[in-house]
């Protein structure tokens, strides 16, 4: 059917594999999401607090650098301690604040505007399952996360291990993986309830305001419960309290926060399980009224 | 996918929200190019499409199309499936040829060919020049070419049109039916065109099917029907002389054609195979009968339509 000749004609060319057409999504959400000069500007500015770090690392172990800024080595060594403690709460918790803003800002366009849109039905008459569909919006949220968090982190890493020799290698190599972890785990908390919120509220500010306000009121709760009853439990709703937790399980540091690893743990699945589930309730072609 | 098959083979199809049996035992298997649902509002068209999609999974019973099981092939059978939804559905803040490229690569065409694909659909439609508006600047009549663009992007074998022809004006309804008995003709697509409008489905479907409350009232083979419908004859006679009329019902009853007399001026006639129009003219020539009308009975779509409303039993 060349644009030339305009009678109707079918397709016989070749298919793509249909284990990876969840990406199709994927690529055109990410598309979009730096189709906004704003959001790309924001973005940018996520990886100077890494190059502020990477800059603090290469100043440790180069005499030469820190004489031109007059600056003495052993104070910056004191300072610059380049350890656990430095790329899980100097870089990761940071970088997670970060990415908290990024799912709250791409996460409802994700899906509340194909919901309200009625575009439902258009994806999943085709060879498109309910899943490839949901897998294909979170690959979006997942390629954000993980540019400004784990991603950079390794990097970093690796310049360290490089400059920091094999010894430190050995003592820090936990770390790496721990970065992973905890952006996945922290990743799959926040992302699955936005996109759940969303696909429920359906318009992208109202989105943004139920999602900051079911937050902040279970911080309020938790806060008030742990005050109150002097228990951990009330942790479990609470959102930072519960990726510190998770945060320091993984690292194998000592946590901020009293509360036991598999309680954390649990509130982390329990949140992803009940925002999948909810996610699932909406994502149809069609709603049934019974 | 067996080409041989049925189009859609209905064994037993039965589908349930809640305490609302909505589809209910529908058996049948169609293999016309362009198939009709027919039916008043709320007799289950809509729901037979969704479940044939698989957007609803059957309480009773399965359908196959093109032999395939629509529970469990439900994913390669959508491959081969294209849909046009009844509302207005759409992806909000894209041009319309990358919407179109969209829903291409996700029927699986690399990104390349869905690219030219779109354009081609576009130009296809008609809707050529509007490509590269945003989607949410369409009229109503530019959504519905729209959605008829996306769902024959990836060249489908099989064609759900809902309402086709909601909302537009009458030069758009034309050209949205002349696309689908193009597409009908090129024998490239099957298409299900469901609507609540007699005449459109009367121009563009080969087959039938009306439902009323979630069952077939009737089955209608249209292309049959037509051809039927050209052995029956309405005569309209002047004799030239006295019993010539009634030599002429002889003369054409000798032929095999089984007559009856309205009045004194007008016979019906069925004509027998082997008989044609040309020996009835012979005859009417040979009595000294001159014809002054000779039409075809036409039984409509509408006819039909309401004998089948009138009947309460709802099965085949």
């Amino acid at each position: 059917m060349a644009v030339y000749d305009h009678g109707y004609k079918g397709y016989d060319g070749p298919l793509m594999p249909a284990r990876s057409r969840f990406l199709v999504i994927s690529r055109y959400g990410l598309r979009e999401v730096f189709a906004s000069r704003l959001f790309l500007a924001f973005f940018a500015f996520c990886f100077a607090w890494p190059l502020v770090l990477l800059g603090a690392m290469y100043l440790r172990y180069n005499a030469e650098a820190l004489t031109l800024i007059n600056l003495d080595s052993a104070d910056l060594l004191d300072f610059v301690q380049v350890n656990t403690w430095f790329f899980q709460n100097l870089f990761l918790r940071v970088q997670l604040y970060l990415a908290f803003i990024v799912v709250l800002v791409v996460g409802p366009s994700l899906v509340s505007a194909d919901l309200r849109n009625r575009a439902m039905p258009l994806y999943l008459s085709r060879p498109l399952s309910r899943t490839d569909y949901v897998l294909g919006k979170l690959v979006v949220l997942g390629v954000l996360v993980s540019a400004i968090t784990w991603a950079p982190g390794l990097l970093l890493f690796a310049i360290q291990a490089s400059l920091g020799g094999r010894e430190w290698l050995l003592e820090n190599w936990r770390v790496a993986p721990s970065m992973v972890i905890v952006s996945v785990v922290w990743l799959l908390c926040m992302s699955l309830p936005m996109l759940a919120i969303a696909a429920w509220v359906k318009w992208k500010p109202w989105a943004r305001i139920v999602f900051m306000g079911a937050i902040l009121t279970g911080t309020a709760f938790g806060q008030f419960y742990k005050e109150f009853y002097d228990s951990w439990l009330g942790s479990m709703v609470v959102a930072f309290d519960v990726t510190d937790a998770l945060s320091a399980s993984v690292f194998g540091t000592q946590g901020t926060v009293q509360m036991p690893e598999a309680a954390a743990w649990l509130a982390a699945a329990a949140l992803a399980s009940l925002s999948a589930a909810l996610l699932y309730r909406r994502v149809r072609a069609f709603e049934v009224v019974k | 996918m067996s080409e041989e098959a049925p189009v859609i083979d209905l064994d037993g199809l039965g589908v349930r929200f809640g305490r609302h049996q909505v589809l209910d035992d529908l058996r049948g298997a169609f293999s016309g190019r362009a198939i009709g649902l027919l039916g008043p509002n709320g007799a289950g068209k809509t729901t037979l499409l969704n479940t044939l999609l698989g957007f609803y999974r059957p309480t009773a019973g399965t359908a196959r199309l093109f032999g395939m099981d629509i529970t469990a092939q439900g994913r390669e059978l959508r491959r081969r499936v294209g849909y046009m939804p009844e509302r207005d559905a759409f992806i909000a803040g894209i041009s319309g040829v990358r919407f179109v490229r969209l829903m291409a690569e996700v029927s699986g065409l690399p990104p390349e060919a869905a690219l030219e694909r779109a354009h081609e659909v576009f130009f296809y439609v008609g809707l050529g020049e509007a490509r590269y508006r945003n989607v949410e600047t369409y009229s109503l009549g530019m959504k519905q070419l729209l959605k008829l663009a996306q769902a024959i992007a990836h060249g489908p074998s099989l064609l759900f049109l809902d309402e086709p022809t909601n909302g537009l004006d009458p030069p758009a309804r034309l050209r949205m039916l002349r696309l689908i008995r193009e597409i009908r003709d090129s024998g490239r697509a099957r298409i299900v065109v469901s609507s609540h409008l007699l005449r459109d489905v009367e121009e563009c479907c080969e087959e039938v099917l009306v439902l009323n409350r979630g069952r077939i009232a009737t089955y209608c083979n249209l292309a049959e029907e037509r051809r039927a419908n050209r052995r029956f004859l309405e005569l309209d006679l002047a004799a030239e002389r006295e019993g010539a009329g009634s030599s002429f019902r002889a003369a054409i009853e000798g032929l095999g054609c089984e007559v009856a007399v309205v009045n004194r001026r007008r016979i019906k006639a069925v004509l027998p195979p082997g008989v044609e129009v040309r020996h009835i003219y012979a005859s009417a020539i040979q009595q000294d009968v001159t014809i002054r009308r000779l039409d075809y009975k036409r039984t409509s779509l509408e006819d039909i339509f309401l004998q089948a409303m009138e009947g309460d039993d709802g099965r085949l």
